[in-house]
């Protein structure tokens, strides 16, 4: 049995999601993974922190329009990417070191 | 009571009467923007760019009568060279024209700058910077294009692929960046070969080779795409790719997709779709070429480019305009430099398939001109060629390091500057005396023979320490070897060195107040580099920053620029921070020829259908008489002159 997560939706939902699929250049399918990868995440235990009013009125007005569907979402991803950042910038890993050379070797000068 | 009524009364007339006279006076203004065009005497000025014409070329050409129309355009009006930007790399000189300013005002120095944060080279063209929807780009161009000062002017303008119009700004009319733009990946090149032959895994074109098995006449492999971080780790989406043959066809099928192909011949544009994260989906465009189909199967794709219709990030003013573009003329080219002058150095095309591919990219490049000539009928339109570049940098025959008498020039340069002459001819029968015409070139062109390592000259001259000596093939890249602590000067790009300047540098070790001792001490070591075979000098002028340039961004430049004698060139392990056994050495390459000499030696050309008021014009010049030409006043701080 594969490991699966089922959700319920109601028909008028599953609506709404084909004609967001379709405006969004995917296939229903594709929608339903990604919303299950959401609803994961927002499964996680949380902790709520508070930002001022106006930060997240203009961060509402910047993800307008866009795949990200709530501030919370995007402050998430903001943090994350932060954290992602190495404390020294100084040291460059494997991996980045690779992309770097390879960034630099695709100028057809080399 | 009443009294107070006449007030409020008269202050109201005369409020209106004041945004009466403003309305007036702004709407005058807007006229006069409009109108200053109709009142010169040329109300279009059409700029036409090819990257790399050569002055050399030109003159010979002329002489044998293969650019007749050249020639006419010479005769009614001017035709000279025009001085380069020091260094001649093509992202630094067309910044150059586009801006009339110098590198200590546009802040473009090289191809390759310092990371100084982190001590690593890094592509000058686009600051990158990851983000919520993927990668932005930002450009570090800071002085102003005449395409930004027309456009606020409300004067029409139009610009085609000028290198370094990357991101894409907003102008009067449509932008279509040029070199700068990135494929799917991030890179600017990357083909694919699939074959069923052996080859050699610690070869450098390894890494762009997939092995594939014939399955009786068909082969199941796939298609790599754009790069997703998956937790702390990075791998590339990637779509299946089916290729069913026969000895002289094939049909490659991808995405329930099929696209017919011969054996030795072109597909026409595949187009790709990767899913690269929650509800993101990054289109891209790619050709194959089957080379062969037994006794071994072969086959070469393109670099994997952002497709115009469905762009991954903007390559285009107005963003639509891409995608306007391509259902006008049919899918194109997006890439910066879509020559694959890769996989011709790395044998993976032949010469002949290579001149193909430039072909094709020349005929998109007419579509694009013809179509936005088309409509031009006032303003500014700008538009550069420059497959002209990748061509001469791979066909470059004359020898400057050996003693001749007549420039010799490869038959594929020579078709391409005729064809580029037809083309000329027809631009000349369409326009009218109300346009004026620039066709110029960013810097002309010299053999490329010889290595210079500046990294290993350091290292031999005790400017830099390294922790392990270099050998062939570990050449210690991004740095890898360098011991900072005692190290006081590092290159990297194709004519920078930096000084390693404590507090400046992240790992410095010089103080700031050693450091004008330093670049006097290295530049007189450095000026006597003589070649070991022919005893001949290598460098023909070192230049300090001070001297070279004047502006804001003087302090970003390299403390040492390096002027080479023709035939040398910058070897490409100093350029991405590495450093070799030997500081001068033979370039084996197909590539075989360059421009990134001292200036002098490689300027470019300038044709005008109108008289010119300098005889050794610059390209910082050129700016200023496109402001000129369209009636508008030359901002302060520009560094060049008209030429009206």
């Amino acid at each position: 049995m594969d490991n699966r997560t089922t959700i319920q939706i109601s028909e008028k939902l599953r609506k709404e999601l084909r004609i967001l699929a379709a405006k969004r250049d995917v296939s229903y399918q594709e929608l339903l993974k990604d919303m299950i990868i959401i609803f994961k995440e927002l499964d996680k235990e949380k902790t709520i922190i508070s930002i001022p009013n106006q930060l997240s009125k203009r961060i509402g007005a910047q993800i307008k329009n866009t795949d990200v569907s709530s501030v919370s979402e995007y402050v998430t991803f903001l943090l994350r990417l932060v954290l992602s950042e190495k404390q020294d910038k100084a040291v460059i890993s494997e991996k980045e070191a690779e992309i770097l050379k390879n960034k630099l070797k695709s100028l057809g000068y080399l | 009571m009443r009294r107070l009524k006449k007030i409020r009364l008269t202050k109201v007339i005369a409020v209106l009467l004041l945004i009466s006279l403003t309305f007036l006076l702004l709407k005058d203004s807007f006229l006069n923007n409009n109108d200053k065009i109709e009142d010169m005497k040329y109300s279009k000025i059409l700029l036409i760019g090819i990257d790399g014409m050569d002055p050399k070329i030109v003159d010979k050409l002329i002489s044998e009568g293969k650019l007749q129309n050249f020639k006419k355009l010479k005769e009614q009006g001017s035709y000279t060279t025009l001085g380069t930007s020091l260094p001649p790399h093509s992202p630094v000189a067309w910044t150059s024209i586009a801006t009339g300013t110098n590198p200590g005002k546009h802040n473009i120095f090289d191809f390759i700058r310092s990371n100084r944060e982190r001590q690593l080279p890094e592509l000058s063209l686009a600051k990158s910077k990851t983000g919520i929807s993927g990668t932005d780009y930002e450009s570090y161009v800071k002085a102003e294009p005449f395409w930004r000062i027309t456009s606020q002017a409300g004067i029409p303008t139009t610009v085609i692929r000028w290198p370094m119009s990357f991101p894409p700004e907003e102008v009067e009319g449509n932008l279509l960046s040029g070199l700068g733009v990135p494929d799917i990946k991030g890179l600017l090149s990357g083909y694919t070969f699939y074959t069923t032959s052996d080859f050699d895994p610690d070869a450098e074109s390894s890494k762009k080779t997939v092995a594939v098995e014939n399955l009786g006449g068909v082969i199941k492999t796939s298609i790599s795409g754009p790069n997703i971080r998956k937790g702390n780790d990075i791998t590339s989406v990637n779509v299946p790719l089916k290729i069913d043959f026969d000895k002289a066809s094939a049909t490659i099928t991808v995405q329930d997709s099929e696209y017919p192909i011969s054996v030795g011949g072109w597909s026409g544009w595949i187009r790709l779709k990767f899913k690269a994260g929650l509800f993101k989906n990054v289109y891209g465009i790619c050709k194959a070429y089957i080379v062969s189909t037994e006794p071994e199967f072969n086959m070469y794709v393109t670099d994997i480019q952002i497709d115009p219709e469905n762009p991954l990030l903007s390559i285009s003013y107005p963003e639509t305009y891409s995608k306007e573009l391509a259902q006008k003329i049919g899918l194109y080219n997006t890439l910066g430099i879509p020559e694959d002058t890769n996989a011709l150095i790395d044998g993976k095309i032949t010469d002949e398939t290579f001149l193909e591919q430039c072909d094709q990219i020349e005929e998109e490049r007419d579509k694009m001109f013809w179509e936005e000539f088309e409509k031009f009928d006032k303003g500014v339109f700008a538009f550069v060629y420059d497959t002209s570049d990748r061509v001469q940098h791979t066909h470059w025959d004359d020898k400057a390091l050996e003693e001749h008498d007549k420039l010799v020039v490869n038959q594929a340069i020579i078709d391409y500057y005729v064809k580029k002459d037809e083309f000329l001819g027809k631009v000349l029968n369409k326009i009218d005396d109300k346009t004026a015409l620039i066709v110029l070139s960013d810097h002309g062109f010299t053999s490329f023979e010889k290595n210079v390592d500046i990294n290993s000259w350091l290292s031999k001259n005790g400017f830099m320490t390294l922790t392990q000596q270099p050998a062939e093939n570990q050449y210690g890249e991004l740095f890898e070897f360098v011991d900072w602590e005692k190290t006081k000067a590092y290159s990297l790009g194709f004519n920078s060195i930096y000084i390693n300047v404590k507090g400046r540098e992240a790992k410095g070790s010089v103080e700031e107040s050693e450091r004008e001792k330093v670049v006097e001490e290295l530049m007189q070591k450095l000026g006597k580099l003589t070649d070991p075979e022919t005893k001949e000098k290598i460098i023909a002028n070192l230049y300090k920053r001070e001297d070279a340039y004047q502006g804001d961004y003087v302090q970003e430049a390299p403390d040492i620029m390096i002027g080479f004698e023709p035939g040398y060139r910058m070897s490409w392990q100093t350029a991405v921070g590495g450093a070799t056994p030997k500081v001068v050495f033979d370039n084996k390459k197909v590539w075989n020829g360059d421009h990134l000499v001292d200036p002098e030696f490689v300027p470019g050309v300038l044709f005008t259908n109108f008289k010119i008021n300098n005889r050794n014009p610059n390209q910082k010049d050129i700016a200023p008489t496109i402001l000129n030409l369209a009636g508008l006043k030359i901002p302060e701080g520009i560094d060049g002159k008209s030429l009206l």
